[in-house]
C-alpha cells in the first residue's frame, strides 16, 4: 500500500503528496464584486483567485472584463454551485456547454462543485440539498462525476458540503460515503474543513476522526470559511471570520496531507480586501503550524 | 428504503410549499425544524435576488404588498434557470398578468413599467458587448450595450425625480401613464448604466448614427439648420449613446 494513502496520523512519506498530479497554488479568495475595485492592489496578498463559476458564464460586463484581469494575473479555478450532480436527471447539457467554455477561457486547471443536488424535476432551489448516504446515490454521482471529468479534460472535484438533515435512509457514514464516490469516479476531493466542523456540530461526531477517514490522497483543494452559532444548530454562512477551532482543525489536516491549495471563502457580508488578506494570513499561519506537525514525516 | 426519485420528490414538495413540513420531514425520517432550514432558504434565494433586482418597485409598493408578491411569485414561477438572477427575468410580465387577471390589489400597471426598467438595467451591466473608447473607432456608433423601451409610463423621469430609492415609498403618487421610450446603455469608460428618455434629440441622434445618415442629409430631412443637427448628435456623444472618434468633425 502506498504509504501516503494512510489515513490514521500523519502522513509518513518523504514528500507532500501529490495532489492527483495537481500543484498546490498556496492561499487564495474568491473573485467578489466586493473586491473588484481594490483587488489589484492587493495582488501580492493572494496567490491563487477562485470564481463561482455561474457568475461569470452567463454574464459580460464588469464581471467578465474583471475575470479576464484576473485571469491574466492569477492562477483561476472554478467553483460551481448549479451543476447539480445527484439530481435525478443528469446535469443540464447547456449549463455544461458554458462550463466547459469558461474552463478553458481561464485556463483552469480543475473545476469543483459539490456533492448535493441543487435542481430536481426542471426546478432551481439554488441551494445545496443534501443526497442520502446510499449504494444508489454513490453509484448515480460516481458515474456521473468521471464522466464530467472525461469531457472536460481536466479534473473535477467533489466537495464535502454542510448539510442539516440526515435521512433515515442513510445507511452508511458520510465519510465512506465521500470516500466511495471519489474512488469510484477517480476525481479529487475539494475538503471544507469549515463544512468538516459544522457537520461535526449539527450531526454530533469528532471532526478528527472523521477527517482521518477520508481518501486525503485525493484531496487537491481546501476551503476555509466562518460559520454562525445558532442555539440549535450551526449555520454554514460563508459570512464571518474562521473560528479558531476551525483552524485548529485545518492545522490538523495539513499535518497529514502536507501543504494544499487553500482558499477562503466569503459570500456574505463581504469584507474590506484588506481583512481578507489578514485573515488569509491567518490560515497561511495555520497551515505553517500543519506543516510543522507533519514535517518530519513528509519534508525531504 | 426509499428510492433517489422518491426521496426527491418528496423534498421537492417540500421545498415548493406543496407539502407540510411535518409530513415531509415524517416521509425522509429527518428533523422537520432542519427540513425547515432549507425550506426558508429556498425561498429567501428568490425573495433575495428579486429585492436586488427590483428595489423601487419593492420600495413604492411597500414591504406587505411587495412581500405577497414575492410569496405569489415563488408559488407561481418556479425557477428554472441555473443563474440565480435569471428566476427574476419573468417578474414584469407575470407582475401585468396578475393585474390583468384582477389579482393585484395594490399594484398599479405603473409598476410594470417600473419592473420592466429595473431588469433592463440588470440586462445592460451584465451586457457581453465592450464599450470601445473613441480611439478605436473610425466612425460614429450607437453605445453597443443600447437597450430601448418603450414604457406606459414616463419611469426614467420618475427615477430621475428620486435617485435615492430609499426616498421612495407608498406615498409618492403614481404618475400619468404617457408611453414614452427609455434609452439604458453602460456609460462609456465606467460599468455604470445611464437612463435617458427618449428625446427627440437623443432619437434623432440615434436615427443617423444607426443609419449612417451625413449630418447635412439629416439636417435637411428634418428642415433644421445643421448645427441643430450637429448638436443632437454632439449631445448624444456627451452621455453617452453614440460613442465617436476624436476627430468626428471630419465626419
Amino acid at each position: 500500500m502506498d504509504p501516503s494513502h494512510a489515513t490514521t496520523g500523519p502522513v509518513s512519506h518523504r514528500e507532500p503528496p501529490r495532489r492527483l498530479g495537481q500543484p498546490n497554488l498556496g492561499f487564495g479568495i474568491g473573485l467578489r464584486g466586493a473586491h473588484f475595485d481594490t483587488l489589484w492592489d492587493h495582488a501580492e496578498s493572494f496567490d491563487f483567485l477562485e470564481i463561482l463559476s455561474e457568475n461569470f458564464m452567463a454574464f459580460g460586463g464588469k464581471p467578465r472584463a474583471m475575470l479576464e484581469r484576473a485571469a491574466a494575473t492569477f492562477p483561476i479555478v472554478l467553483h460551481g454551485v448549479s451543476l447539480s450532480i445527484g439530481g435525478v436527471a443528469p446535469p443540464d447539457e447547456g449549463y455544461l456547454r458554458e462550463l466547459f467554455a469558461l474552463i478553458r477561457a481561464v485556463r483552469a486547471p480543475w473545476f469543483s462543485d459539490h456533492l448535493c443536488f441543487s435542481s430536481n424535476f426542471g426546478v432551481e432551489y439554488h441551494d445545496l440539498l443534501p443526497l442520502p448516504f446510499t449504494e444508489e446515490a454513490i453509484e448515480l454521482v460516481a458515474g456521473r462525476a468521471r464522466e464530467l471529468q472525461e469531457r472536460a479534460g481536466v479534473p473535477f472535484l467533489l466537495e464535502n458540503p454542510s448539510y442539516y438533515m440526515r435521512y433515515a435512509d442513510s445507511a452508511l457514514d458520510e465519510a465512506t460515503f465521500l470516500r466511495e464516490i471519489v474512488e469510484r469516479a477517480d476525481c479529487g476531493l475539494l475538503l471544507d474543513v469549515n463544512n468538516v466542523w459544522v457537520n461535526a456540530c449539527n450531526h454530533g461526531y469528532d471532526p478528527r476522526a472523521f477527517i482521518e477517514a477520508l481518501p486525503l490522497e485525493r484531496v487537491v483543494q481546501i476551503h476555509m470559511a466562518g460559520h454562525l452559532v445558532l442555539p440549535d444548530v450551526v449555520i454554514d454562512t460563508h459570512g464571518a471570520p474562521v473560528i479558531d477551532e476551525v483552524l485548529d482543525l485545518y492545522a490538523f489536516t495539513i499535518a497529514r496531507t502536507g501543504p494544499v491549495t487553500t482558499l477562503l471563502e466569503w459570500d456574505h457580508d463581504i469584507p474590506t480586501i484588506e481583512v481578507m488578506a489578514a485573515e488569509t494570513d491567518k490560515i497561511r499561519a495555520a497551515a505553517a503550524r500543519g506543516a510543522e506537525q507533519g514535517a518530519a514525516s513528509w519534508r525531504p | 428504503m426509499a428510492s433517489l426519485k422518491d426521496l426527491a420528490e418528496t423534498v421537492h414538495a417540500a421545498l415548493r410549499r406543496e407539502l407540510d413540513t411535518d409530513v415531509a420531514a415524517a416521509r425522509l425520517g429527518v428533523d422537520p425544524a432542519r427540513l425547515g432550514i432549507y425550506r426558508g432558504f429556498v425561498h429567501d434565494h428568490v425573495s433575495g435576488i428579486l429585492d436586488k433586482l427590483y428595489p423601487y418597485v419593492r420600495a413604492h409598493l411597500g414591504s406587505q404588498i411587495w412581500a405577497e408578491l414575492v410569496a405569489a411569485y415563488f408559488r407561481e414561477v418556479p425557477a428554472r434557470h441555473w443563474e440565480l438572477n435569471a428566476c427574476g427575468e419573468a417578474f414584469p410580465a407575470w407582475l401585468d398578468a396578475r393585474i390583468a387577471a384582477g389579482d393585484g390589489p395594490g399594484v398599479d400597471p405603473f409598476h410594470v413599467a417600473l419592473a420592466e426598467l429595473e431588469w433592463e438595467q440588470f440586462v445592460v451591466y451584465m451586457h457581453a458587448a465592450t464599450v470601445p473608447a473613441g480611439e478605436h473607432l473610425e466612425a460614429p456608433v450607437l453605445n453597443p450595450t443600447l437597450s430601448l423601451l418603450d414604457l406606459a409610463y414616463p419611469v426614467v423621469r420618475f427615477i430621475v425625480d428620486h435617485p435615492e430609492v430609499g426616498d421612495v415609498g407608498p406615498a409618492i403618487p403614481v404618475p400619468a401613464a404617457a408611453r414614452r421610450l427609455a434609452l439604458l446603455f453602460r456609460r462609456p469608460g465606467t460599468w455604470r448604466v445611464a437612463y435617458y428618455q427618449g428625446s427627440d434629440d437623443l432619437l434623432f441622434a440615434l436615427k443617423v448614427v444607426h443609419e449612417q445618415i451625413p449630418l447635412a442629409v439629416a439636417a435637411e430631412a428634418v428642415h433644421q439648420p445643421i448645427a441643430v443637427a450637429r448638436a443632437a448628435v454632439d449631445h448624444a456623444i456627451a452621455v453617452g449613446l453614440v460613442l465617436a472618434p476624436p476627430d468626428f468633425a471630419a465626419w
